[in-house]
């Protein structure tokens, strides 16, 4: 196993490096002008304010150059500077990923364990009404576009009964962060609300989460359901579970404890890269909501040509999928000792 | 983009229908605060830097400027840091007699020393597409301080600037003009004219004050200014903190020398999608926030249902125009024809220009490009600034016209032999696309008046911005849309981009190739009747005479010069139809205080309370 993460690890500085080329080879068909378009937007009131701006960033060096001179500072562990974060590239994922961490966390809560009820009760009652119910119910949370439902929430949720705001947390608490009367040891505030048994701020911080959290589990639902209900239909069907039921046991224990556990091979795989997934940061969510997570930051750095932004974000995204399929990798042998890493 | 607003409008009305969000009860949230969700955050909180409406609405509440416009008026001022000040009779003089008793957020005492530092750093800080060229013009007659450092070398460039602002007296600076200068009062009231406290910004590392070394300073990028993310001012409210991508939130300034705020807080927070705007307006968690103009009718039930106060429509500080090149640079792709010949000067033939501005349906365009939110302007002046001539009357919409002057065109060339005309337009401005394809189908529909003959054609394409914005300057565009938002507010930041050889437009359009122009005055009757060379040193020649007359009254000198500029400008035809854009203000109704003045850079918080 050692050497099959050795060599899974070997790969990451390849793959960084192939899809950093990549995308510095899609900007280079951008000329200068275009991409000295981020810091001058409307029309130049100066003569030569074009032409200083392409030279003050470099933006005339060839491409090969750029990408050279990017690729040395990386090494020094300098990853630029971003201007839609309006700071250090390295600085802005940090600053964004604990607000994308903990609402990752806190959604895979719900995500988990409604997605994996709806898929048993859907397999026990295969092609009953429950069945189709639950599969219709998540099949209009998949279809449902996700800054659509999202919209909907906030307006009745927000807008009318004023029950939870957008953004990550009130104004008191900023407050309260900027006066140094609450610490932010970890960045996650509903933690660091707990670790300062801070109730009122836990409180804060989970009204704010709250409808990010289910219009993202609402997404994801459908997904679970589909893989625990086929897992589940076919685990029923081993003989196993026949022989448990033959020895008398009630149909709750052959479920719960015979069925579900071996079932639940797949959903760890799936939930494993359901967690990947957001903490990429999950943009649509992180908009409507004005959360300011990982997400909301990297689409505005690629609407605007942020090039060291978007640089910046997919390093970080190329490490996590590696770094994170790795490890769902190792639980999965964990798990199922029928697997073997080679 | 246009899709998303479809969908984002119609989720929000049904949502607000369904859900009966409208019509519940005002209640004050957040008394103590003042919070506006707005689209896009700060470029930087340095005053010398920044060029965007958003770092200025911070800068001009932490800040304070010499003197500031007066209320809802624009061309009065009243002073503010500058106790008074007096200006020399030939108008190249200005000496300020600074406040005394004034201190700084950190609690430094402002002197004149911190102003003329102030005005000396930002003069030789002149970064690329910022603000200082504004100042540099009138001050030292270039357009940047690298130009003239490479004239004259660096160390005397920098004793120049020195020079020209100095402090004369403990409590008074004094400022010389290269040139008596007009509008130089609108520009002292930038926000990018801030005063900040020598001594704080020498000690976080910024320039010393001395000539050797100034060049370490020069042209930074945002980040690297000194006072980037940093702020003291003399201004109603002071930094707590700018948490970027996010929130800026500053607090009073309880010292302040006009006596504090009436709100404790201003919160300014980013906040990119409407929807999630709209629902903190509904929830009362915003006081104000950004509407553009496709969500107007999204705030109408609001409005009518006493949930929200709006302001306006406003004249705003905006105006979009066709442009005109009367000669094309050889070898562009955009190149006019006539009779299936190239044609570069097509468009240096008066008949033609007026044809295209009476093809061209204004109201309609007004109405489905603007919601009728906009105003159709007779010259290059927008409304509300000294020189607008309200007698003076835009060309109307009347095909009959057009045609007269089609026929009239080239001596009758361009309706026997037809032409092609490319208009052109940046990527994604549909209602310029709109101007662009409208004037095209009226010109086109044309042809049914003239069978037989070879064809009006005119090709509409969409260009990136930046390679619009170069095939401008180098003159290959031949009719163009675009659009100018003020600096200050002032006709000369009118007729220098529309007229004036180095202006943002006039530089693509080639007016010098109209010669032997005469020029008689109607307005400025002093003025000598004599014959220009060509049709740019007319504009020029008159350009100059206003922006140095000391005159700059209503009803003065300059006024009377800017009224010919206008009548020029029309006579002319040099554009396609100008229109002022209006704006809207959408508030809470417990907001109090708040009046219009489109100098303002954004919310002056200092004017509001909420109850």
């Amino acid at each position: 196993m050692l050497a099959y993460i050795i060599r899974r690890l070997l790969l990451l500085p390849i793959l960084l490096f192939g899809v950093t080329t990549f995308i510095f080879a899609v900007f280079s068909l951008l000329s200068p002008q275009m991409r000295a378009s981020l810091y001058l937007t409307d029309v130049p009131k100066s003569p030569d304010a074009m032409e200083r701006i392409i030279k003050k960033y470099g933006l005339d060096q060839p491409i090969h150059i750029q990408y050279w001179q990017w690729l040395n500072q990386v090494v020094r562990g300098d990853l630029g500077w971003s201007k839609t974060a309006q700071r250090p590239v390295s600085e802005a994922l940090l600053y964004y990923l604990p607000a994308t961490l903990e609402l990752a966390i806190w959604a895979m809560i719900p995500v988990l364990l409604v997605g994996v009820w709806l898929g048993i009760l859907s397999a026990v009652h295969q092609d009953k009404f429950i069945d189709h119910a639950t599969r219709v119910f998540a099949l209009v949370g998949w279809s449902f576009p996700t800054f659509v439902f999202g919209l909907l929430m906030l307006m009745y949720f927000y807008a009318k009964l004023q029950w939870f705001p957008p953004g990550q947390v009130s104004d008191w608490v900023t407050r309260e962060v900027i006066n140094g009367t609450f610490i932010r040891y970890t960045q996650l505030y509903t933690i660091d609300a707990l670790i300062q048994g801070r109730f009122d701020v836990f409180l804060d911080s989970l009204r704010h989460i709250v409808l990010p959290v289910i219009t993202l589990a609402y997404v994801q639902w459908a997904l679970l359901l589909r893989v625990t209900r086929s897992s589940m239909l076919e685990t029923l069907r081993q003989e196993y579970v026949t022989t448990a039921r033959a020895k008398g046991l009630s149909e709750r224990v052959v479920i719960n404890k015979h069925a579900a556990r071996n079932a639940m091979i797949p959903v760890a795989t799936i939930g494993g890269l359901l967690l990947i997934n957001l903490l990429n940061g999950v943009v649509i969510t992180e908009t409507v909501f004005n959360y300011p997570g990982i997400g909301r930051w990297a689409a505005t750095a690629a609407v605007q040509l942020d090039i060291l932004g978007v640089l910046g974000f997919t390093l970080f995204n190329g490490f996590l999928l590696v770094v994170g399929n790795l490890v769902v990798d190792i639980l999965y042998a964990l798990i199922d000792p029928r697997v073997r890493l080679e | 983009m246009k899709a998303a607003w479809r969908w984002s409008s119609l989720v929000l009305g049904v949502a607000m229908l369904v859900f009966g969000v409208v019509g519940g009860v005002a209640q004050i949230k957040n008394p103590d605060s003042y919070i506006e969700a707005v689209i896009g955050d700060l470029e930087t909180l340095d005053p010398a830097w920044h060029y965007d409406t958003s770092s200025a609405t911070a800068i001009f509440n932490i800040y304070d400027t010499l003197v500031f416009y007066d209320g809802e008026h624009v061309d009065k001022f009243v002073p503010m840091l500058a106790e008074s000040w007096t200006i020399s009779p030939d108008g190249s003089t200005y000496t300020f007699k600074i406040r005394k008793g004034v201190k700084f957020h950190e609690g430094g005492d402002l002197t004149a020393d911190d102003v003329a530092y102030s005005f000396q750093r930002a003069l030789l800080q002149d970064r690329s597409g910022g603000p200082i060229h504004m100042v540099i013009e009138p001050i030292l007659d270039v357009a940047s301080i690298d130009e003239l450092a490479k004239k004259v070398g660096d160390l005397k460039a920098c004793q120049m600037v020195l020079d020209a602002i100095k402090v004369t007296a403990p409590d008074t600076v004094t400022i010389n003009l290269a040139f008596p200068f007009g509008p130089f009062l609108q520009i002292l009231a930038g926000s990018w004219m801030s005063v900040i406290d020598k001594e704080w910004a020498i000690a976080r590392g910024d320039w010393d004050g001395k000539c050797d070394n100034w060049r370490k300073w020069w042209d930074p990028k945002a980040e690297a200014s000194k006072l980037f993310d940093v702020a003291n001012g003399t201004g109603p409210y002071k930094l707590v903190k700018w948490d970027k991508g996010k929130e800026l939130i500053l607090e009073r300034n309880d010292a302040y020398w006009r006596g504090p705020a009436k709100i404790k807080y201003y919160i300014r927070k980013v906040v990119p999608e409407w929807g999630t705007r709209l629902a903190m307006f509904e929830a009362g968690d915003a006081d104000s926030i950004d509407v553009p103009r496709p969500f107007v009718a999204a705030m109408e039930p609001l409005v009518k249902a006493g949930k929200a106060r709006m302001h306006g429509p406003l004249p705003g500080s905006i105006m979009q125009s066709g442009f005109m090149n009367f000669k094309v640079k050889e070898g562009s792709a955009f190149m006019p024809k006539l009779g299936g010949e190239d044609k570069p000067d097509l468009l240096n033939d008066l008949s033609l220009r007026r044809a295209l501005n009476y093809c061209f349906d204004t109201p309609t365009y007004i109405k489905e490009s603007w919601l009728g939110e906009a105003e159709q302007i007779a010259g290059v002046i927008i409304k509300g600034r000294l020189g607008y001539n309200p007698d003076q009357k835009p060309y109307e919409f009347s095909l009959a016209k057009c045609e007269e002057e089609l026929k009239k065109a080239w001596g009758g060339k361009v309706w026997s032999d037809g032409m092609r005309l490319v208009f052109t337009f940046n990527q994604g401005n549909i209602p310029r696309r709109f101007a662009a394809e409208m004037l095209e189908r009226n010109l086109e529909d044309m042809n049914k008046k003239r069978p037989g003959r070879p064809i009006f054609s005119v090709d509409v394409l969409d260009l990136p911005w930046p390679t619009y914005l170069k095939a401008m300057d180098a003159g290959e565009l031949a009719v163009f849309w675009v659009g100018w938002l003020e600096d200050y507010a002032h006709p000369h930041n009118w007729v220098q981009p529309y007229m004036f050889r180095t202006g943002a437009f006039a530089i693509g359009q080639n007016f010098a190739t109209t010669k032997d122009v005469e020029f008689k005055p109607v307005y400025a009757t002093w003025l000598e009747a004599k014959k220009y060379d060509t049709l740019q040193d007319l504009f020029d020649d008159l350009v100059v005479k206003a922006k140095k007359e000391p005159d700059q009254r209503v009803g003065g000198r300059a006024e009377k010069i800017y009224f010919e500029l206008n009548r020029l400008a029309l006579e002319y035809a040099i554009n396609i139809q100008n229109i002022q854009l209006q704006v809207r203000r959408y508030e809470q109704v417990w907001v109090k205080g708040w009046f219009y003045n489109p100098a303002y850079p954004g919310t002056y918080v200092y004017w509001l309370s909420k109850g």
